[in-house]
């Protein structure tokens, strides 16, 4: 009789677990369901979001925010050298980003929007376009590396947009092909096998 | 002045006001200066249209003995060199 009660509350911690588990599995189902739909969506804001940081640091460092600006343009080193010489000045402040990052982040975001704002049926670049998009920056990258010349804004922001609008065009709708060729078809719009009538005399 | 003082590496910092790379390296001379003493000028390019012009795009700029120059992203390890060096 004793042992009873610690029987029950045994089943019952159980059953909280059970319960524990089919919550998370239904929140990663959700997550996992909106992140198929809306991945594209997703990209573009993060994309937006750093381009967006970029130009707000001289922006916030003109109206004398610099303890919101500094905290910003030091973050964004984690994806840019950010060299005074290599970069653009709003107001005779540095942008966040170097002028070649910037190119790349820029028309990558502008390239993913448009992806989105089509419904994701642009259609994608051949393999072999991609690359040829991405050897002026590979040319101009690596020359001025080596000290065999020195680039220039113009250079930076042309090379920097096709290689940025280069990549987004071939790795976008590739993502979206496969994601479709993958995903598999919801129950509802599965094809119901209604039973036979079958009519015996 | 002393032979002491005489001996101390000339630093002139060229920066400006709102430059947050600027803050970085004044950060970076602060800690250095406790391992090598130097004597520091510091000059705000937009006190001199000409300095204005040629640091602009650069700052910040120390010269070290004006000889040596670390200019840009400043990485710790170049600046104390260049003190060192001295």
């Amino acid at each position: 009789m004793a042992s009873q009660p610690i029987q029950n509350s045994g089943s019952l911690s159980s059953a909280t677990t059970t319960q524990k588990h089919a919550k998370f599995a239904a929140l990663a189902d959700r997550a996992g369901n909106f992140m198929l739909n809306y991945w594209a969506h997703v990209v573009t804001v993060s994309l937006g979001c750093i381009v967006f940081a970029a130009i707000a640091v001289p922006f916030l460092s003109y109206l004398g925010l610099d303890s919101i600006a500094k905290p910003v343009f030091f973050s964004l080193h984690y994806v840019c050298a950010q060299i005074p010489s290599h970069s653009f000045y709003v107001f005779g402040h540095q942008l966040g980003l170097c002028a070649r990052n910037f190119s790349i982040y820029t028309s990558m975001f502008l390239g993913s929007l448009a992806f989105v704002m089509s419904k994701k049926r642009l259609p994608g670049i051949p393999w072999w376009l991609w690359i040829i998009m991405m050897l002026p920056m590979a040319w101009d990258g690596t020359t001025q590396m080596f000290g065999l010349r020195e680039s220039d804004w113009i250079l930076r922001l042309i090379t920097g947009t096709l290689f940025g609008l280069g990549n987004v065009w071939f790795a976008l709708p590739l993502m979206h092909k496969s994601i479709i060729e993958t995903t598999p078809v919801p129950p509802q719009f599965t094809q119901q096998r209604l039973p036979m009538r079958v009519n015996s005399r | 002045m002393s032979d002491d003082q005489s001996s101390r590496p000339q630093v002139t910092f060229y920066t400006k006001a709102g430059c947050h790379l600027c803050e970085d390296a004044r950060d970076m001379l602060d800690e250095l200066a406790a391992e090598v003493p130097y004597d520091l000028t510091e000059l705000d390019i937009r006190s001199d249209m000409a300095l204005f012009e040629q640091y602009r795009y650069r700052i910040p700029v120390i010269i070290v003995n004006e000889t040596t120059t670390v200019e840009g992203r400043i990485q710790y390890s170049d600046l104390a060199n260049a003190l060192h060096a001295v």
